[in-house]
């Protein structure tokens, strides 16, 4: 489809369909509020650093004699492995097990003894790991140290080598009391019965001996396989410490970054769409939180700040830690931009009376406000008051003004007061409407007017020169094959005809004019 | 009653915000914030189309259509192939087209988006039946409105501006982007666009009379578009009003033109409601501008050759320069 362009401007073929829009909107300088939020956030991590380090009391539970006995107690409640009676057959049965039990060979014993050990020796692990966790999330920046504690525990450990003496003299002794029984009629019956009691007499404490040296060789062999892992733990540990300390240099780098924006957002033209009010200066914003949380200095507040900011944190983290995590590891697992953006907001909350947008707005003056928004958002473009019905063209204006919701007592008042000014200046022509409870820090109104063919708006003899000048210059500006009156591009000779009457620098120049 | 509260969406209606060029993607990501933060109060999906392919997150479909390997030479072998002109842009425009420079977008020159978009339809195809799936599939709309945003005087967002309303009434588009869906649901578009003054005069003069040509070109064009009822609305965003109010900052621009055109999606049953019963009944009318200072009624003296001006009245518009109407 090849259009066919008016040969000239032609207004009244021109269809009314244009319109103009633009939109004003409040600032308010948070330059004092980001002051004071930077300051108050670097105060909260020294805070963070002054927190005193949890005690790793449940390493002394890993000592290899008090596992060794845990095991032990638990050894001999099995029905396998009860204390004998004085019996040889029953000695010799027991002994026998434990000989198996010491080579491994695989039975439903075996697979018992192991189940006792790790239950014993596995939730002792698993506190320390907890113990560790807790105290590195609790003070992060005292991870290498929690570590270096934790390691000279497991260093100091001596894990016992096995030692099969108690058996062996369990063995010797089960196996004379196996001969006696033999020979009980080559010797005299008191002699036999004598040297009997008395070799069970010593048999029995040399079982227990025997289960003691089994329980402390499976914890040594168990212990030995668990130690390395809490070594390599330890070091996660440590790479966990190192993410928490990068988030939260990010989350200072994020809290910076804010502040640099608002002096950035600040550099605006006074003549500009935006409407910039003056907010709170920081030692006012730290005196009024001062007050309000009842604190006797910074640190204090800075103090009862970190830990509110903490719990504000939680929810954002729900996702991937458990809500009660310690401090290090919610830190770890929040995006830096929103865990700093919840600092300023936790601040904004806490402003109190006298520091809500709308309080601002009634310092400014109400009525001002809302002329100053009405006046920078009109639309931009001159129509060179040729859109009225004498010449037909009767466009439709709009203005929509977007509201925050209100937050602080005064806040319904103030905006009752500026709904009015806003109807007083747009002769109650206007659409006022709630921004989101998000968008709490700006006044938005856009203003529109449609209806208009463009060959009234002013710009278009700027324009035209301009397409002369550049179609001197070999420019082309057109597209190809859309619209009739230019081949490949090039300008379209008529209206350079009409641009060389515009401008008398032209005039020299010959334009091939069909 | 002029005073209530944020409407409730109308759930059958979605738009396709479509930012088209660098301005484009300004306005979209300032949309797009706002859009979020009121946690999506109607149907949108946003799609950005650029030369460049440089993009954010914010987008929701991004369509880069700039020249890759090889692609000026697929145009080279027969560029009837590629629709109407294409051949006369390839043949007036080598020195755009070296291998080395080809690929560096637009550069200015709206028939070298032009070429970029004929090659690359492909993509334009898959990018727009996604983001129409999207809307019917996640948002149940019965009809989408595209909505355009760029500038009207870079290479790309100011092309795209005539070269899109123009494709959605090509058959071949209404087959393939809106494959098995009924062809109503593509509502005429409406463009928003900012005149380009403030990103003229960051340059030097003669890109700057570049850029304003582009403009000027972009409004003759568009005022065809509009005559074949291609478009429905035109929203510019100039650049000074008469309260002093001076847009001169390109970030500024794009911030105007996102919240401006947020606001109006955010109202739009309202806006609309107004809009059919005044500007779209005017469409209807045969009768337009009814001043008698039309250029063409002080012009004739130009056509007849002579040069001297006529009178002291301005040959655009056909003012008296001294405020009075001729």
């Amino acid at each position: 489809m090849v259009l066919r362009p008016l040969p000239m401007l032609h207004i009244e073929q021109q269809p009314a369909v244009h319109g103009a829009i633009n939109s004003s909107t409040t600032f308010v300088d948070r330059g004092g509020i980001l002051d004071a939020t930077i300051k108050l956030f670097e105060l909260g991590l020294d805070h963070l650093k002054s927190l005193p380090v949890r005690d790793l009391t449940e390493t002394d539970n890993l000592a290899p004699s008090k596992l060794t006995h845990q095991v032990q107690q638990q050894l001999i409640s099995h029905p396998d492995l009860t204390e004998p009676d004085a019996t040889v057959p029953v000695l010799q049965a027991k002994s026998q097990i434990i000989r198996e039990l010491r080579g491994k060979r695989p039975t439903k014993l075996l697979r018992d003894l192991d189940a006792i050990v790790a239950g014993v020796i596995d939730p002792v692990l698993s506190r320390i790991r907890l113990e560790i966790d807790l105290a590195i999330g609790g003070t992060p920046h005292q991870g290498p140290r929690i570590v270096e504690q934790v390691r000279a525990v497991l260093n100091s450990l001596v894990i016992p080598d096995p030692n099969s003496e108690p058996l062996t003299r369990l063995g010797r002794l089960v196996r004379a009391l196996s001969e006696l029984g033999h020979r009980q009629f080559s010797l005299p019956r008191k002699t036999i019965e004598f040297a009997v009691q008395r070799l069970t007499e010593r048999a029995l404490p040399e079982y227990d001996a025997a289960i003691q040296a089994l329980a402390a060789e499976w914890v040594s062999a168990q212990l030995k396989l668990e130690l390395p892992r809490l070594n390599e733990y330890c070091e996660e540990s440590l790479a966990r410490v190192a993410l928490c300390n990068q988030s939260v240099a990010k989350i200072h780098a994020a809290v910076l970054k804010l502040r640099r924006e608002s002096v950035i957002s600040g550099h605006i033209s006074k003549s500009s769409v935006v409407l910039e009010l003056p907010g709170p200066k920081e030692n006012d914003v730290i005196a009024g939180l001062r007050s309000r949380l009842r604190c006797g200095d910074q640190g204090e507040l800075s103090g009862v700040l970190f830990d509110r900011w903490i719990e504000s944190l939680r929810p954002l983290a729900e996702r991937w830690v458990p809500t009660s995590a310690p401090v290090g590891v919610i830190l770890s697992h929040v995006d830096p931009e929103e865990a700093a953006l919840a600092f300023v907001q936790l601040i904004e909350s806490l402003l109190g009376e006298g520091h809500s947008l709308y309080e601002i707005i009634d310092r400014y003056g109400g009525t001002k406000v809302a002329t100053e928004l009405f006046n920078r958002a009109e639309q931009l473009g001159s129509l060179q008051s040729r859109d009225i019905e004498p010449f037909n063209v009767t466009p439709l204006t709009l203005t929509i003004i977007r509201l925050p919701p209100t937050v602080g007592p005064r806040d319904s008042h103030i905006r009752d007061q500026l709904e009015a000014a806003f109807l007083k200046v747009t002769n109650n022509n206007c659409l006022i409407l709630s921004c989101s409870p998000a968008e709490r820090n700006a006044i938005t109104v856009v203003r529109s007017k449609t209806g208009f063919p463009i060959g009234i708006e002013s710009g278009n003899e700027t324009l035209l020169i301009e397409y002369v000048k550049a179609a001197h210059a070999g420019h082309l500006p057109h597209l190809v094959g859309v619209i009739s009156g230019t081949d490949h591009g090039e300008a379209i000779s008529n209206y350079l005809k009409l641009g060389r009457r515009l401008g008398p620098e032209f005039s020299e120049v010959q334009f091939e004019i069909d | 009653m002029a005073t209530r509260q944020a409407q409730s969406p109308e759930t059958r209606v979605g738009f396709l915000t479509i930012g088209c060029g660098g301005v484009g993607l300004d306005a979209i990501e300032q949309h797009q914030k706002r859009y979020q933060v009121d946690q999506r109060p109607f149907p949108n999906i946003t799609m950005h189309i650029d030369t460049d392919p440089q993009t954010s997150d914010l987008v929701d479909e991004h369509i880069h259509i700039g020249f890759k390997d090889y692609q000026i030479d697929a145009l080279q072998a027969d560029p009837q192939k590629f629709g109407r002109g294409i051949a006369k842009i390839l043949e007036h425009m080598p020195q755009y087209l070296s291998h080395e420079d080809g690929t560096n977008g637009s550069r200015t020159v709206r028939s070298l988006t032009q070429l970029q978009l004929a090659i690359n339809e492909a993509a334009l195809f898959t990018g727009f039946r996604r983001a129409i799936h999207r809307l019917v599939n996640e948002h149940g709309v019965s009809c989408v409105i595209p909505i355009l945003v760029s500038s009207s005087g870079g290479g790309t967002g100011s092309a795209l501006q005539i070269l899109l309303p123009l494709k959605f009434r090509d058959p071949t588009f209404q087959a393939r982007a809106l494959q098995g869906l009924p062809s109503q649901l593509f509502r005429t578009p409406i463009t928003f666009v900012s005149d380009p003054y403030a990103l003229a005069q960051i340059h030097e003069a003669p890109h700057a009379a570049r850029i304003l040509a582009n403009s000027f070109a972009y409004r003759i064009e568009s005022v065809a578009l509009e005559r074949a009822r291609a478009v429905k609305y035109v929203i510019h965003v100039g650049f000074a009003n008469n309260q002093g109010v001076i847009l001169s900052d390109k970030h500024m621009i794009g911030r105007v033109l996102g919240t401006s055109l947020y606001e109006w999606q955010r109202s739009w049953i309202e806006i609309k409601g107004r809009l059919v019963d005044t500007v779209d009944n005017k469409a209807f009318s045969t009768q337009g501008y009814t001043g008698r200072d039309r250029p063409e009624n002080i012009l004739n003296a130009t056509f007849l050759g002579d040069e001297e001006p006529v009178s002291e009245v301005s040959p655009v518009n056909g003012h008296v320069r001294n405020g009075g109407v001729a």
